[in-house]
C-alpha cells in the first residue's frame, strides 16, 4: 500500500467529513490530483479491503467512508442518498 | 373459527386464474414464519401508500465491495422478521445452464441461511437471493463458495455479465459467445467486486442478431454475433415451406424491413439482395430450414446502451461493425487492451453516475474516437435499432391466415 496516498486519503475525510460523509471514489481521485489516479484508486480499494475505510452502497452506486461513519450511518438505518 | 386475515387488502390479490406472489410468500411463510412479514409490512404500505424499505450500506462479504445490496425494514418493530432483509447477488453459470445438483444446491443453501425466496434470474442476470440477515451473509457466502459460486456485481462496478445460448444449443450462433463471456468475467474479477467507477458498465454477448440477450438495449457494450457474407439459402426447402402452405410473399418477403426480399411464386425461390440486409433475422427465424446466417460470421461491437432512468433509454452504437470469428478466441487481448482503454477515458471523464453511453451522447462519439484514436467510419451506425419498444396498429398485422404445417 502506499502510505503517502493513504495518509493523503486520511486528510482528505479530515477535512471534508465535516459537511458529509459518504464520497465516489471520483471525488477523492479528483482532490488527490497530483498523485497518479491508477495508485489512488487502488490505495482505496486497498484500504477498504483492510478495513482502513467501509464501501457503502445502495446497489446502485458505492461510495467509500471512514469506518466510525459507516457504523454510525448503519446503526440509524439511513437511506439511500444519491448525490 | 378461522382466524381474521392480516392482510385483507393483499388478500384480494390472490382472487383470479393467475399465479401470485402472496399465495407464493404464504407458502414459504409455513417453512419460514419470519416472511409473513414481507407480507405484513407490504399490508401496511398499501393502507398507508408509502413504502417502508429502507436500503443502502451493507455491499458484501470480506474483501468485497459488492454483491450484496443491504435491506432494512424501518419498522422493525412491527415486523421483526424482516427487521434485517438482504439481497445477495450470485454470478450464475455462463447462458444460465445448470444441472439439477446444482440448483439444489443453491436452494439447499439458500433455504438453511435465508428466506428461500429467489429472482431466477435479476434483470442483469444473477440468482438473486432475497432476504437474510447480516449475521449469514459471510456464512452463506462461505457455504457457496464452497459449492462452486461466487457474488455478481452491484454498485459502480462491472455488473455480472452475461450471453445467450449460443453455440451450445443454438444453430445461428456466429461466433462462440459463451466462451467469450466466461474469460471476460473471470479476466476482470477485481472490477466485478470492487467498485471503481463513476457507475455501473455491463457486458452482453449474444450470439445472432435476435439478440436474446438484450445486448443492444442494456449493455455499456454489446457483442451481437452477425456475418459478413450472404445469407445462406436451401432452394429445396423454400420449396418446401411454399408446398406447405407458408405464404412466402405476405409472411416474409413484404415483412423484410429493406425489402431486399423478392420471392417467385411459380419456381418457389427467393433472391435477397444481401447487400441491403440489415440482419433483422425476420426471415431465418420464419425459414429455419431454407435460410441460415452466411458462412463469414463474427460479430459487431457496440456501446452505451441503457434503460431509462436518466434521459431516457439509449441503445447501442456501433463501434466495431464486424469482427471476424477468428479474433472471437481467447484470449482476445486486442479487446482487452481496447477496453481498459475505453474504461480509462470513461473513468476520466464521466461524471458520478453518468453511464457511458450519457458520456458519448454528451461529449460526442467523435470525442471518443479520438480518445481512442479510432477513425469514424460510415458503418458506425449510431442508432441500428431506433426504439426499444415497437408498437403495431393493428390493422399492421394482418397476414394471409396460411401457417406452414
Amino acid at each position: 500500500m502506499n502510505e503517502d496516498i493513504k495518509k493523503a486519503i486520511f486528510g482528505f475525510y479530515e477535512k471534508k467529513r465535516k459537511t458529509k460523509t459518504r464520497f465516489p471514489m471520483k471525488d477523492i481521485v479528483t482532490y488527490l490530483k497530483d498523485f497518479n489516479r491508477r495508485e489512488v484508486k487502488t490505495t482505496l480499494m486497498e484500504m477498504a479491503n483492510a478495513g482502513d475505510l467501509k464501501v457503502w452502497s445502495s446497489g446502485s452506486s458505492s461510495y467509500y467512508m471512514m469506518p466510525e461513519d459507516f457504523e454510525k450511518l448503519i446503526k440509524a438505518g439511513a437511506e439511500e442518498m444519491e448525490e | 373459527m378461522a382466524e381474521e386475515s392480516k392482510t385483507p387488502l393483499l388478500d384480494e390479490l390472490e382472487k383470479g386464474p393467475w399465479p401470485s406472489f402472496v399465495t407464493d410468500i404464504k407458502m414459504a411463510a409455513k417453512r419460514k414464519p419470519e416472511t409473513m412479514d414481507l407480507l405484513n409490512q407490504l399490508e401496511l404500505s398499501y393502507e398507508e401508500k408509502i413504502g417502508h424499505w429502507k436500503h443502502g450500506g451493507i455491499v458484501g462479504v470480506m474483501g468485497y465491495g459488492g454483491g450484496v445490496i443491504g435491506r432494512y425494514s424501518d419498522r422493525p418493530d412491527l415486523f421483526p422478521g424482516v427487521k434485517d432483509f438482504h439481497t445477495l447477488r450470485v454470478n450464475m453459470p455462463t447462458g444460465w445452464f445448470y444441472t439439477t445438483k446444482a440448483l439444489r444446491t443453491i436452494c439447499d443453501i439458500w433455504d438453511k441461511r435465508g428466506s428461500g425466496m429467489t429472482n431466477f434470474h435479476g434483470s442483469t442476470g444473477d440468482i438473486i437471493l432475497l432476504g437474510t440477515d447480516t449475521d449469514q451473509l459471510q456464512p452463506l457466502f462461505d457455504d457457496l463458495s464452497e459449492a462452486g459460486f461466487d457474488l455478481g456485481g452491484s454498485g459502480s462496478d462491472l455488473r455480472t455479465p452475461s450471453a445467450c445460448c449460443g453455440p451450445a444449443r443454438c444453430e445461428w450462433a456466429c461466433f462462440d459467445n459463451l466462451q467469450m463471456c466466461y474469460d471476460m468475467t473471470m479476466e476482470y474479477q477485481m472490477e466485478l467486486h470492487r467498485p471503481m467507477w463513476p457507475y455501473k458498465f455491463k457486458f452482453k454477448f449474444s450470439g445472432c442478431p435476435n439478440d436474446c440477450v438484450a445486448a443492444v438495449a442494456r449493455a455499456d457494450m454489446s457483442f451481437i454475433g452477425t456475418w459478413r457474407d450472404d445469407i445462406q439459402v436451401n432452394d429445396d426447402e423454400i420449396a418446401a415451406y411454399a408446398e406447405g402452405g407458408l405464404d412466402i410473399q405476405a409472411d416474409v418477403a413484404d415483412n423484410c424491413p429493406t425489402k431486399c426480399i423478392s420471392y417467385d411464386a411459380s419456381s418457389k425461390k427467393i433472391k435477397i439482395d444481401n447487400s441491403n440486409c440489415v440482419r433483422c433475422m425476420h426471415c431465418i427465424n420464419v425459414m429455419p430450414k431454407a435460410l441460415k446466417p452466411g458462412k463469414e460470421r463474427g460479430c459487431t461491437l457496440m456501446a452505451g446502451a441503457k434503460a431509462p432512468i436518466l434521459m431516457g433509454a439509449r441503445l447501442s452504437s456501433v463501434i466495431v461493425p464486424f469482427v471476424p470469428k477468428e479474433k472471437l478466441e481467447p484470449p482476445y487481448e486486442w479487446f482487452k487492451d481496447f477496453i481498459d482503454r475505453l474504461w480509462e477515458w470513461w473513468d476520466e471523464n464521466g461524471k458520478f453516475r453518468e453511464r457511458f453511453g450519457e458520456l458519448l451522447d454528451r461529449v460526442g462519439m467523435r470525442v471518443f474516437l479520438k480518445a481512442m484514436d479510432m477513425e469514424p467510419i460510415p458503418q458506425m451506425i449510431e442508432a441500428p435499432r431506433t426504439n426499444p419498444f415497437v408498437f403495431w396498429w393493428p390493422e399492421d398485422v394482418e397476414t394471409s391466415g396460411k401457417e406452414a404445417k
